[in-house]
């Protein structure tokens, strides 16, 4: 009987690997870009924080910012920083306002194509917009649903003497990591960490 | 004759309204009209180009800009391409003589401390890479200030490297004419020079047409619709008044020669008007040749009268010496009252009264002595109906309601230009919201800075800009446009220079300053040589301006005028005028004065309608006088002159009763309806001798009323508001003359059958 509980054992420990592996394979077969598009495509609203370092040539040390983040599907983002001074910056649709020493300026991305790529980046990412993405950047993912990378590299001349690499990290539908890579050598990391409700 | 068609040849047309305005006029209206016929506003022309991809409304636009700028028609051609790297840097060098806030503390250590973290900032923002192209060399951000104001606070949003409607559907641009506005002949062929540039940008490479379309707006486009709707509107209606005036006759007559003998006094008179009004004004205005048209209504009165007095078998000539009276007394009261407009201060107006005033005489003249001459054959009289006699307690009635209507009615004068103008509500709106989208000044309200110097004026506006910037933070208007924002007096320019300061002081300054900050020792080191480059510029001039754009800009907004220069600054987007107004009246500047082009044209506008009711008033007066004594009777007379009062204030209760806002049109055309009247009033006034004779008279003007009341029909269907007033004045003016002069006469006559 032993024997016959063991093989018992062994064929579930069988079964179950054979499950583990199907479904890693299952995994491996579904979860792409246009899976991860797709949760994102379901997130109807966020909010994070966020710290961001920006490294610049003319600068001997990084500028330091910190503050929030909201988004509302699928193009209003507000990023609000708080520190070391307060500034919003909101974008609703091709609108980007500018609240800063309270003075608000307005500027339309569709003026600023390079600004409005940048925008981009983000806002189709998180709205799960893959064809947005992909007019301005081609576009790779690497790593798994737990810990993603995509590389976005811009698809045209214009943009590529503004932008060199933006890189973006998360995992499922949370984008935990925005890297920009400016052609001048400038760099900024930004660092995102959802605030749940 | 010849001579007149000589002299009508040579006269040119003239087609702007700017001769329906004032020639006396103090200095401030005299500024005014000037900037209507000459203004910056009047120049500038707003095009909109849709209904095709961005990226091809984008490739049309530069094309269309590119062409036009080297059309040599047009000052300035802007559509939102950047400026070229070399006027950029240009301005980049006398960025610190430009700069309006330029102060002694503007380079102290806390000043530029403030600069530097405000640098931190943009750094931080969205225009990042913007700022750090400029920031070595500017760091206090003056180039970015002054490239904002030139562009003016609320500029249109930028497409494929040009502009673009806040939708992204049109592709805009502003072209500013160097024919002045209301040289209606030059607009014209700028205009045409559009279109043609357009039409060629429309053909793409590899034979693609696109099917873009163009929208021009603006005072120039409209004056020239305006102006050819005018010409359109006087042609047609001559030639329909005169096929139906022909008509009206060659059913009256049944035979072909009075017919065409009642034309005969009729083009004389047009022809002779014309050309008195050629030889005494050099140019005849396309409203009052259209007026003189009117005259066909008038004119074949004479003849018609002569006609159906004329017995069976008797000669012209005779006919002619028995109404000889009447038909002098008509000539004269109308000559008279023409002859009084010839007083006004409109060159619009006297130019009418001249027309009216010769082609009367020469129509009455040629009815008087050149008809008798000629042999019209036999002819039956007119098959009409003789003009009923309406009964007197009818005319009394209506007398007694026009009464009740005039002091009842609300007397609304019209005095506004916009809406005399054919310009349709739909393109005014249109333009409207062009120039929104475009910030582009609206025409309608511009500050003066009138100073004995163009240095002195320059000094004057500048000092007001701060005032100006507070208006624009008040929300009281969206922008401005200065003469000094390119070309700054030369006191404020060295009053900035002086400000700069020396090499070991910025630099002392700005190291003390940079403490502290992340910035990268000696990144600003093309800062300081600016500055120490800028001590030594030499100042602007305006003929350093020479090949940019803001040349013409300068030009435009700084201009010699009466012995002195003005400095303007046209004003945008005013949502309230009564805010500016008001404004503008707290803040009293000796030299400063707001023009409300649109007020003042409406004062205008009411001084002229004022004085030519006075004038119709003397003329009425003098009239009057003329038949008390051609009459020898005061009772004869009253009852010749009432008759047609009584018209002139039924006509203008009907208008009212229609809901009609009285305008200056509408009251000349009233003084129309005075000599029309008249001659009714004469024609039936003649004693009669006999039942065939009163037949006659009765006959003479009933067809003299058919024929005025067709012509003047005819002018109440144009689209024109002008010529729509004064068909309507005076076909109502006609009915009522015959009605109350028929009414008058039937009180005078002893009653008789037939």
């Amino acid at each position: 009987m032993p024997s016959g509980k063991h093989l018992t054992s062994a064929g579930l420990h069988l079964f179950c690997l054979g499950m583990l592996c199907a479904s890693a394979q299952l995994m491996a077969e579904d979860w792409g870009l246009a899976q991860l598009m797709s949760e994102f495509a379901s997130v109807e609203k966020s909010h994070a924080r966020f710290q961001e370092e920006k490294h610049l040539a003319m600068l001997t040390e990084p500028l330091q910012l910190s503050g929030t983040l909201r988004y509302v599907r699928p193009d209003q983002i507000e990023k609000r920083i708080t520190q070391p001074y307060t500034e919003s910056l909101r974008i609703n649709h091709d609108r980007l306002e500018w609240e800063t020493q309270g003075r608000t300026r307005t500027l339309s991305l569709r003026s600023q194509p390079q600004i409005g790529a940048l925008v981009e980046s983000m806002r189709a990412t998180l709205a799960g917009d893959l064809p947005a993405l992909q007019r301005h950047y081609t576009v790779k993912l690497a790593g798994s649903r737990a810990q993603w990378a995509i590389t976005l590299e811009p698809r045209y001349e214009d943009l590529a003497q503004f932008i060199e690499q933006i890189r973006l990290r998360g995992l499922d539908n949370q984008l935990r990591q925005v890297e920009i890579i400016e052609a001048n050598g400038n760099r900024s990391l930004m660092r995102i960490e959802e605030i749940h409700n | 004759m010849l001579l007149s068609i000589v002299q009508l040849v040579r006269t040119p047309l003239n087609l702007d309204l700017s001769g329906f305005l004032p020639s006396h006029a103090s200095a401030s209206q005299r500024l005014l009209i000037d900037q209507m016929r000459d203004g910056v506003g009047g120049r500038l022309i707003l095009l909109s180009i849709t209904g095709d991809t961005s990226e091809q409304l984008a490739r049309i636009s530069q094309q269309l800009a590119a062409d036009l700028q080297h059309s040599g028609q047009f000052s300035l051609v802007a559509n939102g391409m950047p400026l070229p790297r070399a006027q950029l840097e240009w301005l980049m060098e006398r960025r610190y003589l430009l700069t309006p806030a330029l102060n002694a503390q503007s380079f102290s250590t806390a000043s530029l401390r403030q600069a530097l973290n405000d640098s931190l900032r943009l750094l931080a923002s969205p225009l990042s890479s913007v700022i750090q192209a400029w920031l070595p060399r500017d760091p206090g951000g003056n180039m970015l200030a002054l490239l904002q104001s030139l562009a003016g606070s609320n500029p249109p949003d930028i497409l494929h490297g040009v502009w673009f409607s806040h939708d992204g559907q049109r592709a805009l641009l502003l072209a500013y004419s160097l024919a002045p506005g209301m040289d209606a002949g030059a607009q014209e062929q700028a205009i045409a020079a559009i279109q043609h540039a357009f039409t060629a940008s429309t053909h793409a490479a590899e034979g693609r047409v696109s099917p873009a379309r163009l929208q021009m707006s603006g005072a120039a486009v409209f004056a020239a619709e305006a102006r050819q709707q005018i010409e359109r509107a006087a042609q047609r209606t001559t030639v329909l008044s005169i096929v139906l005036v022909t008509l009206i006759l060659l059913f009256a007559y049944r035979a072909w020669k009075p017919v065409v003998y009642s034309l005969i006094p009729l083009l004389t008179g047009l022809l002779v008007g014309a050309a008195a009004v050629g030889a005494g004004f050099g140019s005849i205005h396309g409203i009052t040749l259209a007026f003189g048209a009117l005259l066909i209504g008038e004119a074949v009165d004479y003849p018609a009268y002569l006609f159906t007095h004329r017995t069976s078998g008797e000669a012209l000539s005779a006919t002619a010496g028995r109404i000889r009276h009447a038909l002098r007394l008509a000539i004269l009261t109308t000559t008279l009252s023409a002859l009084f407009m010839l007083l006004s201060d409109l060159e619009g107006l006297r130019q009418l009264g001249l027309l009216t005033a010769a082609g009367t005489v020469a129509a009455g003249l040629t009815t008087r002595w050149l008809l008798p001459a000629l042999q019209p054959g036999e002819y039956s009289l007119p098959h009409l109906p003789a003009w009923p006699r309406p009964p007197r307690w009818l005319a009394i009635l209506l007398l007694v309601v026009t009464a009740f209507m005039l002091v009842r009615a609300d007397l609304v004068w019209d005095d506004d230009l916009t809406n005399l103008s054919p310009t349709p509500p739909a393109a005014l709106a249109q333009d409207r919201a062009l120039r929104n989208e475009l910030g582009a000044p609206d025409a309608r309200f511009v500050l003066s800075f009138a100073a004995p110097t163009a240095e002195a004026a320059l000094a004057l506006s500048e000092q007001q800009q701060a005032w100006l910037e507070s208006m624009i933070h008040d929300g009281i208007i969206t922008g401005y446009a200065l003469a000094a924002q390119s070309l700054p007096s030369q006191a404020a320019q060295r009053a900035r220079q002086s400000v700069l300061p020396d090499s070991a002081t910025a630099k002392r300054n700005l190291q003390q300053a940079l403490q502290g900050l992340p910035f990268r020792p000696g990144s600003f080191a093309p800062f300081l040589r600016d500055i120490e480059h800028s001590r030594r510029l030499p100042l602007i001039q305006r003929r350093d301006l020479d090949g940019t754009p803001w040349a013409s800009r300068v030009d435009a907004l700084l201009t010699p005028g009466q012995g002195q220069w003005i400095a303007l600054a046209p004003l945008a987007g005013i949502a309230q005028p009564a805010q500016l107004i008001a404004a503008v009246h707290r803040h009293p500047v000796s030299g400063m004065s707001l023009l409300d082009i649109k007020g003042d044209t409406e004062t205008l506008l009411r001084n002229a309608r004022e004085q030519a009711l006075i004038l119709m008033l003397a003329g009425i007066g003098t009239i009057g006088l003329l038949l008390w004594f051609s009459l020898g009777n005061a009772r004869v007379a009253t009852m010749t002159l009432l008759p047609v009062l009584a018209a002139m204030l039924t006509t203008t209760a009907a208008l009212l009763a229609l809901g009609v806002r009285l305008n200056l049109f509408h009251l000349i055309s009233l003084l129309l309806v005075l000599g029309i009247g008249l001659n009714y009033a004469l024609f039936f006034q003649r004693r009669a001798e006999s039942p065939e004779s009163s037949r006659r008279a009765s006959l003479a003007v009933g067809l003299c009323g058919l024929t005025s009341m067709g012509a003047f029909t005819i002018l109440t269907f144009t689209p024109i508001p002008v010529l729509h007033a004064i068909g309507l004045t005076v076909l109502f003016g006609t009915l009522f003359s015959l009605f109350y002069a028929a009414a008058w006469r039937a009180r005078s006559l002893p009653s008789k059958p037939g």
